[in-house]
């Protein structure tokens, strides 16, 4: 096979119904709202994050629409920063940074969770707090007469039952493991 | 009517023959056959009590349907029908008709609805539709038993008939009416006719004058012989019915008597200057002047607001035609029928923050109707496109589509339909204007039905007008140049865009116009969600409003461009006169009666009476005004007695019907 041929044949991968689960999306609860998007692009205009980054919302709703599960995968939902700015704007009230959240808890139950927020996560799980406590911190702290450590879990985590901030870790932050992306069938076979 | 008429009624009621029923089931096709099973209800009527016959058949309203009905009068003596088919608003009539014709009152036929009560909403059950069938047809041929003859009778009517608004609906329909021989009072709220129109450049898709093609309509309208013209004038207060209303309406002083030669000294001496109304602010006005040179009427007119009375334009005027003592004057008419054709409003974008409409710093963001100002040959700029802010000619236009239309957050959920058309024709003729700008229309979708729309939307890609497929989210100002960047994703290549708009044009939707509210519920019409009159039917009757007599004409209804508005009218029109050239109305008396023996004289039918239609005497005798009646049925609920009962409505008649739906009980006014 010429590379030339190849390539056509590449080209000739056009989606067909069999990819698109359009009941998928049909449980999420901003159902009604979504299907009723024009595509007008408010929202990418909008979009604060999508000024720099690949995020492209209206792109995302489409794919929502379509039943496109590929959108669970797609880093860019990640991108979003929730500064609401498409949600004030969306003509027809579609809510999309609700979406984006959405998709987002429909992508961490498949694993798809993005390495940051889950180092996020883990830092809620292990210590108690988002923004780790460093020497600096802790040294204003004491120049304002508190405590070295906030009254967080972290600070109480010997205290007690000594098992608050391990049974916090277990009910709030139960990811899934990470998934190994399955490599395509047809890739396979050509080598 | 007397207390004597209604006992002589009753009279006649009791000498009432056997009732012989015919029962027919229509299949509708497979609208119901496929459903219910037609054949199973007409074997079940066949056992009710007083049921001659039951048949069923494909399609009643055929003409064989239609004659299976007839035969069965002419044949077996049949005087009440009972037809199960579709909604009585559909072929109620058809069959009431038909019985008409071989003999019998038509409101002895009783419709039972299998199809939409039944056929079409239990289409997963066929078993329980055809059940509920069953019911409703025994419930049917009850409510058939006691039903009487009701009398039908002309009511005349006052030929003669108002028009509400000026712009080119109400022109078209005064003059159709007035060309009918019906006589017309056309009031104006402004102190000009003609509307929105007189406001134009160009009419899409030829690209006409719009002066040019209405001033034959305002200089007919004003000169016609059976038309009574009034400018500032408002409606107060309407009452009465169909086919004779009295209307009263006020008319807001001028200031500047009718012999005015429209000379315009008094407008060169008016020390005040406001922004001028009828040119979107794009000019300025003084406190008396005309809004535009081919006004109609040309008379001067004073605005009080802001008049500072420094009696210049008294001193000056070689007529004396100002008179600053002009009062408010109230005049009352008598008519037939109404045609409201109050128009609509450009919706005010100030409401859409991003977009800043009205801003300081953002003098160039202007609507369309604006742009049609500046383009038009009355304008102050010569027809020159100048940026509002620094005068100069600007090389990037920005024209934002949807602004108000299609927009659940500003309420309006509805595509007005008109702004894709205007946009192309403004952008092209920009662009012809002006070869070397840069003329951009953002929109989410084009829409461009009809003949020649589409041609026109070619056309202005082919010219150079560039298309970019996107809603903008909002437009930015640089505050250290004042430029204005419109910010929009091309969605067709997925691409942020930042544009240069040196004027941007907002294609605004068109809204209810101003004190719609007021004048709808001194007409006693109702209104749609979106603020419009209502129709009575959105496909069927475009042009009667929710109140027989009251016909809508043009935008008022709903946005709409001039051919359709003036189709509309002309369709209002022809309505509007149609029984007041026929001289009467016909009105079935579908009236209530009072039982003198069970009346307490305790009034509350006339509480509840909405067409007060209910009158008492000196001896709190209670007594029906057959004319006002709409049949509505409030005053029965209402009576504590059972003294009222409206004809064929009775709570004898009513109960019989529910019997066989409830399962054998009934309680009304027991």
């Amino acid at each position: 096979m010429s590379d030339s041929e190849q390539s056509e044949e590449q080209n000739r991968e056009f989606k067909t119904d069999e990819d698109f689960d359009p009941e998928f999306f049909r449980n999420i609860e901003r159902k009604s709202k979504i299907f009723s998007c024009i595509q007008c692009g408010t929202c990418t205009a909008s979009c604060e994050s999508g000024k720099w980054t690949a995020l492209k919302t209206r792109n995302i709703i489409r794919k929502v629409c379509l039943g496109d599960l590929t959108v669970l995968k797609d880093p860019d939902i990640w991108l979003c920063t929730t500064c609401f700015a498409c949600w004030e704007r969306c003509p027809r009230n579609i809510q999309p940074t609700g979406v984006i959240m959405e998709l987002r808890n429909y992508a961490t139950k498949l694993g798809n969770i993005s390495p940051n927020h889950r180092a996020v996560v883990g830092y809620l799980g292990n210590t108690g707090h988002a923004v780790p406590i460093n020497d600096i911190t802790k040294e204003r702290r004491k120049e304002l007469g508190l405590d070295e450590l906030p009254p967080t879990l972290f600070k109480y985590k010997t205290e007690g039952e000594g098992k608050e901030l391990e049974n916090f870790k277990e009910f709030m932050f139960d990811l899934p493991p990470v998934k190994e992306e399955k490599k395509p069938k047809k890739k396979e076979e050509k080598k | 009517m007397t207390k004597a008429n209604n006992e002589a009624n009753v009279s006649e009621l009791e000498t009432e023959e056997e009732p012989r029923i015919a029962v027919f089931v229509c299949h509708c096709g497979h609208n119901i056959a496929g459903t219910v099973d037609v054949e199973k209800v007409a074997e079940s009527a066949k056992d009710l009590p007083n049921v001659v016959k039951a048949e069923h058949y494909m399609f009643m309203c055929s003409k064989t349907g239609v004659k299976m009905l007839q035969d069965s009068i002419k044949e077996l003596g049949v005087n009440r029908t009972v037809v199960a088919s579709c909604s009585k608003l559909q072929h109620g009539r058809t069959f009431a008709k038909a019985i008409e014709e071989v003999g019998l009152n038509k409101h002895k036929h009783q419709q039972v609805n299998v199809r939409e009560f039944c056929s079409w909403v239990h289409k997963n059950d066929k078993e329980g539709a055809t059940q509920k069938a069953i019911q409703l047809v025994e419930a049917g041929v009850n409510r058939a038993r006691k039903l009487e003859d009701v009398e039908t009778r002309k009511i005349p009517t006052t030929k003669a008939a108002l028009v509400i608004g000026a712009g080119v609906a109400g022109l078209r329909a005064a003059n159709d009416l007035a060309e009918l021989g019906v006589p017309v009072t056309l009031i104006e709220k402004n102190s000009t006719i003609g509307g929105h129109m007189t406001q134009l450049n160009k009419t899409f898709p030829t690209l006409e004058c719009p002066q040019c093609s209405i001033s034959p309509l305002t200089n007919g309208v004003a000169n016609h012989p059976l038309i009574d013209l009034y400018t500032l004038a408002q409606v107060k207060n309407v009452e009465g019915s169909m086919g004779n209303f009295t209307v009263e309406f006020e008319i807001k002083p001028r200031y500047v008597h009718d012999n005015c030669t429209s000379c315009g000294e008094c407008s060169s001496v008016c020390p005040i200057e406001v922004p001028s109304e009828w040119d979107k602010g794009m000019s300025m006005r003084k406190a008396i002047y005309k809004a535009y040179p081919q006004a109609i009427p040309s008379t001067f007119v004073r605005d009080k607001q802001t008049c500072i009375g420094c009696n210049s334009c008294i001193n000056v005027c070689p007529v004396q035609a100002v008179d600053f003592s002009m009062k408010t004057e109230k005049k009352t008419v008598n008519v037939g029928s109404i045609v409201v054709a109050a128009g609509f409003n450009e919706y005010d974008p100030s409401e859409i923050e991003p977009y800043h409409y009205g801003q300081d710093g953002y003098d160039d963001v202007i609507t369309q109707l604006q742009l049609e100002r500046m383009l038009s040959p009355t304008s102050i700029t010569n027809s020159e496109v100048l940026r509002p802010s620094d005068g100069r000619i600007p090389k990037n236009i920005v024209m934002i589509q949807c602004v108000g239309s299609r927009n659940d957050q500003v309420g309006n959920a509805y595509c007005t339909g008109v702004c894709c058309k205007f946009a192309i024709k403004n952008a092209r003729i920009l662009k012809e204007n002006y070869p070397n700008s840069n003329v951009t229309i953002c929109y989410i979708d084009v829409r461009t039905p009809g003949l020649n729309f589409e041609e026109l939307y070619k056309s202005a890609q082919e010219i150079g007008v560039r298309f970019i497929r996107g809603r903008p989210s909002e437009i930015l100002r640089n505050p250290l140049t004042g430029e204005l960047r419109v910010i929009v994703e091309d969605t067709l290549s997925m691409t942020p865009l930042q544009l240069k708009g040196d004027l941007v044009v907002l294609s605004a939707a068109m809204v209810p116009p101003e004190g719609i509210g007021p004048l709808g519920s001194r007409l006693h019409v109702l209104r749609s969600k979106e603020g419009f009159l209502k129709e009575f039917h959105i496909k069927m009757n475009p042009t009667l409003s929710s109140k027989g007599g009251i016909y809508l004409a043009g935008a008022i209804q709903g946005p709409k461009d001039i051919s359709e508005s003036v189709a509309h009218a002309g369709g209002a029109a022809a309505l509007a006169a149609a029984h007041l050239v026929k001289g009467y109305i016909e009105k079935e008396m579908l009236i209530p009666k009072i039982d003198y023996s069970l009346c307490i004289s305790c009034g509350l039918c006339k509480t509840v009476c909405a067409p007060a239609a209910i009158d008492v005497d000196q001896d709190r005798v209670y007594s029906v005004n057959e004319v006002a009646c709409k049949s509505c049925g409030m005053c029965m609920p209402a009576c504590p007695t059972g003294a009222i009962q409206l004809i064929n409505f009775s709570d004898d008649q009513l109960r019989d019907e529910i019997i066989p739906l409830s399962g054998g009980e009934a309680h009304c006014h027991d």
